[in-house]
Order: structure tokens, then C-alpha cells, then sequence
């Protein structure tokens, strides 16, 4: 299966500080989550990927285009990409459907009655159909958010690239776009902060500290790094990454020496997430 | 929202707030009576489908143009019959119905379709309404029925404004005559 | 009302069959009874609402071309150009900046008392500014959207372009006012097209490196030093001899020229036009 877009070697820096070192990796189809602390490089890596961003070096290519290397490339790629920045700085003056319209003259639809029944589509997409009407000053937060997802949606993109998309979303509406993200037929990629928004869509995870890629593999490959090293008991355990006392009273302890009368308990992503973080210095199932 | 509760009026002031819901339940509520009374209006169902989208865009730009007196169901008709007018006048193009010609459908127009509505009831008028040609019928319709002007009705019948106005005068003298003589008779 | 319309009546009123009384009769029970309308969806395809809800949705939450938007259509822009130009009103700021600007120019050229050698040199200094700070600002206008424009596949140089003509539909024009208003600006009233040609292409090369406000900066101080220095040696003329205008021609198309290069050999960049 050939990539829908690849990292070779990409690396970002600004000014001198690194941002993203030397990354290589290919995207298929699917839900792929990236998954870190914040200004660990997962919005450079989105960046990069949605041609907003230039690389430092290395090549970025995109449905076969290869968007570091000429302008036509890049102008191709572009027809292929959704891209949903962390956040948005709207034109308040405008109406939601104003707002799609306008995106969507700028992403070549030309012909209006075509444009106008896209940007309808998109805002059924994500529940807005009932607001485009409506001043963009007036939408609520959670609604602003559906509203900056739907520009990305418009045109279908092959890729689709999503920062922190489910930040400002209460847990309704995170399900209802956990149900369209996995509807969609081309490559998804999202970031997050959310480990339940991995274990719920993703059908890739991708763990990024300090600029580098530290675990890409599956989310079941995820949660194997952290079997048998959870464990619940009456107290704590001896160098344990993170504990806290559960609803039952007893503690959960994730990694350490387990206290011997704790027994073990099936991690969650969360559990697998913090391990690798402890362990930042010995990458694990990193695939090139 | 349950937006199903709410009577007609109750909608109209959702609408004006921008509520989009409420004119979608305008829409389910109206949707049908009204094309299927356009449609008696124009053999052409295309123009009045259009005729009816029309009407609910106008009732979206305007809803405060709804006096509060009267029902909704008679106002819509009025703006319905309006649009359909003036999609026949300009085939090519809608005009957007100005709010004051919205509001310009005076409640006279109800009372006359009460009187009428009443008569029609008691049967007599039935009687008399037959006796008049089709066309008489359609002129009395026009401006009796749907309260167009004489303008309007000459538009939607495509016939010259004299000729309503002398087919509305002979429409109503003759339906008195018949009328009279039917009471007389009984 | 004690009666309602039954079904054999409904399928013959909706075919025309029924007689013009009992018509008239359903016609006007209709427009006061609720239960009769609501019977009638009976009589129609059962998405007949939806449809036209379809249709009505569409056109009441489409935005109603604006008055500026209706005006450029009628000039003759594009509908799409017209969207992109009038996009959050984004025309208003440049307008508003290029009418200013033209008007504190008209007040230096014309009330600050000045000789005639320095008011024609301060005529020149600042009138082939406003097109510059109206096209500057007209970039800058819709700056927070850039992160969202950037990876469209519309062309940057299109959107700079377009921005820069609405913005310069209103600053030439107000230019123009200046040297009608202020008295014994007759001879220069033209003067200032060259220069500001030439300007304003530097500006928008500029763009594709710098920050809309460094740009400004730049372009603004390196004219009005020019042009004081040429006060200061006397030889303000040498900008609006033939020569001097042919120069600033031929130093636009030079302009332009580097400007479709920069654009279309542009690796990535974050102002990327």
C-alpha cells in the first residue's frame, strides 16, 4: 500500500533551537493519533505536514507530491489537505456559512451553487446546519471549534490534519466527532492530549517527546510497553511514575517495584503514555 | 429544542430571532396545504415549488412583518400567492417581496373570506358561484379569495388590469342578482 | 368549525375535480384549521417539506451578496474575487487608512505653511504613500487567517493582488483629491503615479520577506528620505522630469518582475505570498 503522505528525514528548527529532529515516517489510510506533552512538536509536525510551515530540511511528500520541492507540487498537495490549526482567530463580523464560503472560494470552488451546497454539507458534518446563518460572534466556544474542523472538511481531503480537535468539546460532542472522524474514507491525522480520544479512534498511535518520535505501533502494541507494570494494591508502589488513590481506596501505581500483596491490572493508554514518558531516553518500537 | 409545541405565531417570533428550527417547523407545518393550493393557481408545479420557497425565504427575511392579529395560515397564503405572482410576472428572476408588501394584507381581506366563508356554508352562494363562467370564477378568486390587487390579479390570470376590473364588477353584480333571487325564491 | 376535510375531497380538490363552491369552501377552511393543514401533507410526496426545506436552508443561510460585494459585481469582478475581496470586510481598513492618509497629506501639503520648493517636495513625499500603506494594510488585514489560508491551493499572488486593487480603488482616487484640493498642485497632480507604482510593487515584493508593518516602515522612511535629500541638494524636479518618471517605470516592471520570481520559485515561507 502506497503512502498518502511521508516524512523523509524532515527536521525543523527556529532559529537554532530544534523543533522536530530528523523524522521519517509514512502515512496510510486511517486515524493516526499523535500523542504528547505540549511543545513536544506535535503542532511543527502538523504544520509541516499541512504546508503552512517549510522544513529545515528533508522531503515532505503528499499524495505523491512532493511539497518541498516546487510550488506546482505544493499547489497540488494543497487540493488534497484539510488542515485544522490549535486554534483560529475568527473574523467575528462574519456568519458561519460566510466563513466556509469564503475558505472555499480560496480552496477552488469556483461554480457558487456547488460551493453553497458544500459548505452545507460540511456544517451537517460537524451539527452546525441550523447555524450558518448565524454571526460567528455569537457561536459558542464548542461551536467554534465544529466550525474550524468543517473548513477542513471541505472537498473531502485525502488528507486530513487536525490539531487538537477535540480540545474545548464536551464529552457529546467529542463522541459525535470520534463518529465522523471514523467515517471518513482518506488519511486522519489528529493530535491530542486526550489519551481517551486514542484508545477510542485511532488506529495508529504516534508518541512524540522533545522533537523526536518516541513509539509508533498500534494502540494494542501501545498498551503491551505497559503490561504487568500497573498495579493496584493498599499502597503505594516504590518508584512509581504516577499513583493515585482510586474511588475503592486502594492505590494504582503505574511502574516501580509492585508491593507484594498489589496485584496487576490491565493498563490504559494513559498508564503506556506515562511510562513512555519516564523513559524518554530508550525509544521503544520506534519503526523507521 | 422542542420546537413542536410552539402555535404558528410563537414561531414566527423564534424566526425573527434567527432561530432556524422554527422556520424548518414552519416549513413542516405549511409545506403541503400551501403547494397544493398554489398548484390550483398554475398548471406550471415547477413555479409553484419555487413560488413556496419563495414565500418561506420571505417569511425568514420578514417575520415581523406578521401583525400578531389574524392567523398565520392567511398571512402565509398571502405572501405564497404574492410570490407566485411575481415569478409570473418575471419568469426569469424572483423578485424578493419587500416587507411592506407583506404587511399591506389588510385584515379587510379576512373579513371578506369570512363573509364568504359563512355564506358558502349556508349554501346559497354555492348555487350563485355556479352560475358564473370560469372566468368570472377566477376573477372573483383572485381578488376576493386570495385579496390580490387588481395588478396582481391581472398578472397572476395574464390578462390586461381593465379587464379584471370589468370581470370583477360584472362577477359581483351578477352573484348579488343571483343571490337575490335566490332568497326571493326561498 | 365542526367539519373537516375528508379524503375523498382532498384527492379531488388536489386534482381540480372539485366544483368552484366546494373549492372555494375547502380554500378558506383551510386557512383557519390547523388539523385540515396538517391532513394535507397526506396529499403530497412525504419529503415535499424536505425538499423545500433543502432548497429554503440554502438560500436563507447563503449570505446575500453585501452592498460593496453587488458593487464590484456590477464593475465586473468576479463573484468568487468578489467573495475574496470583501471577505470580513477586510476593504475597509485599507479604504479607511488611504482616505486618512490622503487627508493629514492634504493638511501638511496644503496648511503647514511651507515654501513652495518644500511643499511640492512634501506633495511628492507623502502622496505616493497612501496607495503603499493602503495596499500594506489591505495584506495585513486578514493576517489572523493566514494559518487557515496558507495551505489552500488559491494562489497567495492572486489574493495579494486582488486585496491590492480594491485597496487601490479607493487610495488613488483620494490621492487624486489631494492635489485638487491643495491649491498650486496643478503641475504635480500627476507626478506622484510613478513613484507610487514603483513603491508600491517594492512593498509587495517585500511582503514575501517581511512583516506588513516592517514593510511599511521600510518603504515609508526610505522614500521620504529620498526625497528629502534630494529637497536638500535642491533637485526635487529630477522626480518629475521624463526621465525621472520613465525611471520609475521601468523600475516597476523590474519590480514586477521579481516579484512573479520570488513567487513562483518560493520555497516555503511563513509570509509566503
Amino acid at each position: 500500500m502506497s503512502a498518502i503522505a511521508s516524512f523523509d528525514s524532515v527536521s525543523k528548527k527556529y532559529g537554532r533551537a530544534p523543533a522536530l529532529r530528523a523524522t521519517s515516517l509514512n502515512l496510510h489510510r486511517g486515524v493516526v493519533g499523535l500523542l504528547g506533552p505540549n511543545g513536544a512538536g506535535k503542532t511543527t509536525m502538523l504544520r509541516l505536514l499541512s504546508t503552512a510551515l517549510p522544513p529545515s530540511s528533508g522531503r515532505i511528500v503528499v499524495c505523491g507530491f512532493d511539497v518541498t520541492e516546487s510550488h506546482a507540487d505544493r499547489v497540488e498537495a494543497r487540493r488534497r489537505i484539510g488542515y485544522c490549526p490549535q486554534e483560529v482567530t475568527f473574523p467575528r463580523g462574519m456568519t458561519a456559512f460566510a466563513f466556509l464560503d469564503y475558505l472555499a472560494v480560496l480552496k477552488e470552488w469556483t461554480d457558487k451553487g456547488r460551493r453553497h451546497a458544500e459548505v452545507e454539507r460540511v456544517l451537517d458534518l460537524v451539527h452546525l446546519g441550523d447555524r450558518g446563518a448565524m454571526k460567528i460572534a455569537k457561536l459558542s466556544g464548542g461551536q467554534r471549534r465544529r466550525l474550524a474542523i468543517a473548513q477542513a472538511l471541505v472537498g473531502s481531503p485525502d488528507l486530513l490534519i487536525l490539531d487538537e480537535p477535540t480540545t474545548g468539546l464536551d464529552p457529546e460532542q467529542r463522541a459525535s466527532l470520534r463518529g465522523l472522524l471514523s467515517g471518513l474514507a482518506g488519511t486522519v491525522l489528529i493530535s491530542t492530549h486526550q489519551t481517551e480520544d486514542v484508545s477510542a479512534l485511532c488506529d495508529r498511535v504516534l508518541v512524540i517527546d522533545a522533537g523526536a518520535i518516541r513509539f509508533d505501533g498500534t494502540v494494542t502494541e501501545l498498551l503491551a510497553t505497559a503490561a504487568g507494570r500497573v498495579h493496584l494494591g493498599p499502597a503505594a508502589t516504590s518508584g512509581a511514575v504516577q499513583t493515585w488513590k482510586t474511588g475503592t481506596g486502594l492505590v494504582r501505581s503505574v511502574g516501580g517495584q509492585p508491593a507484594p500483596d498489589s496485584s496487576v491490572v490491565d493498563p490504559s493508554v494513559e498508564d503506556a503514555y506515562l511510562l513512555l514518558r519516564s523513559e524518554r531516553h530508550t525509544p521503544q518500537g520506534v519503526n523507521p | 429544542m422542542f420546537v413542536q409545541q410552539f402555535s404558528d405565531s410563537e414561531l414566527l417570533g423564534a424566526i425573527a430571532q434567527g432561530d432556524e428550527a422554527a422556520l424548518r417547523e414552519l416549513v413542516e407545518r405549511h409545506s403541503a396545504w400551501l403547494l397544493l393550493r398554489l398548484r390550483r393557481r398554475t398548471p406550471d408545479q415547477d413555479l409553484a415549488a419555487e413560488a413556496l420557497h419563495d414565500a418561506f425565504v420571505a417569511v425568514w427575511r420578514s417575520p415581523r412583518s406578521f401583525r400578531g392579529d389574524g392567523d398565520v395560515g392567511a398571512w402565509l397564503w398571502g405572501i405564497a400567492i404574492r410570490q407566485l405572482v411575481s415569478r409570473l410576472r418575471k419568469r426569469a428572476q424572483p423578485v424578493p417581496m419587500e416587507s411592506r408588501m407583506l404587511s399591506a394584507l389588510s385584515p379587510t381581506v379576512r373579513s371578506a373570506e369570512d363573509e364568504l366563508l359563512v355564506a358558502v356554508e349556508h349554501g346559497s352562494v354555492g348555487d350563485a358561484l355556479r352560475s358564473l363562467s370560469p372566468e368570472l370564477r377566477q376573477v372573483l378568486q383572485a381578488t376576493v379569495i386570495d385579496g390580490l390587487s387588481t395588478r396582481e390579479a391581472a398578472h397572476l390570470l395574464g390578462i390586461p388590469q381593465g379587464t379584471v376590473k370589468s370581470r370583477a364588477r360584472i362577477a359581483k353584480s351578477k352573484l348579488r342578482e343571483q343571490l337575490i333571487s335566490l332568497e326571493a325564491r326561498s | 368549525m365542526t367539519w373537516h376535510i375528508d379524503a375523498p375531497v382532498w384527492e379531488a380538490y388536489a386534482e381540480g375535480r372539485l366544483e368552484p363552491a366546494a373549492e372555494l369552501s375547502v380554500e378558506s377552511h383551510l386557512v383557519g384549521c390547523p388539523e385540515c393543514r396538517s391532513a394535507a401533507r397526506s396529499q403530497v410526496p412525504a419529503r415535499t417539506a424536505d425538499a423545500v426545506w433543502s432548497d429554503v436552508r440554502l438560500t436563507i443561510s447563503a449570505p446575500s451578496p453585501s452592498l460593496p460585494q453587488r458593487a464590484m459585481q456590477r464593475l465586473g469582478v468576479a463573484p468568487d474575487d468578489a467573495v475574496v475581496i470583501s471577505a470580513a470586510d477586510a476593504f475597509l481598513v485599507p479604504w479607511a487608512v488611504a482616505v486618512g492618509f490622503a487627508v493629514v497629506s492634504a493638511c501638511v501639503v496644503g496648511l503647514a505653511g511651507l515654501g513652495p520648493a518644500s511643499r511640492d517636495a512634501a506633495f511628492l513625499a507623502l502622496a505616493p504613500l497612501v496607495p503603499v500603506l493602503a495596499v500594506v494594510t489591505s495584506y495585513d488585514a486578514l493576517d489572523p487567517l493566514r494559518e487557515l489560508m496558507a495551505p489552500t491551493p488559491y494562489s497567495k499572488l492572486r489574493l495579494a493582488l486582488l486585496r491590492a486593487a480594491a485597496a487601490l480603488a479607493v487610495a488613488v482616487p483620494a490621492t487624486m483629491m489631494i492635489g485638487l484640493v491643495v491649491p498650486h498642485m496643478d503641475d504635480l497632480a500627476l507626478a506622484w503615479l510613478a513613484p507610487a507604482l514603483g513603491l508600491t510593487l517594492a512593498a509587495l515584493v517585500l511582503l514575501t520577506w517581511l512583516e506588513a508593518w516592517v514593510t511599511a516602515v521600510l518603504v515609508a522612511s526610505a522614500w521620504v528620505t529620498v526625497v528629502a535629500l534630494l529637497r536638500v541638494g535642491d533637485r526635487v524636479d529630477a522626480l518629475t522630469t521624463p526621465l525621472g518618471q520613465v525611471a520609475f517605470v521601468v523600475a516597476a516592471g523590474g519590480l514586477v518582475l521579481a516579484l512573479v520570481l520570488r513567487t513562483s520559485t518560493l520555497r516555503l515561507q511563513g509570509g509566503e505570498l
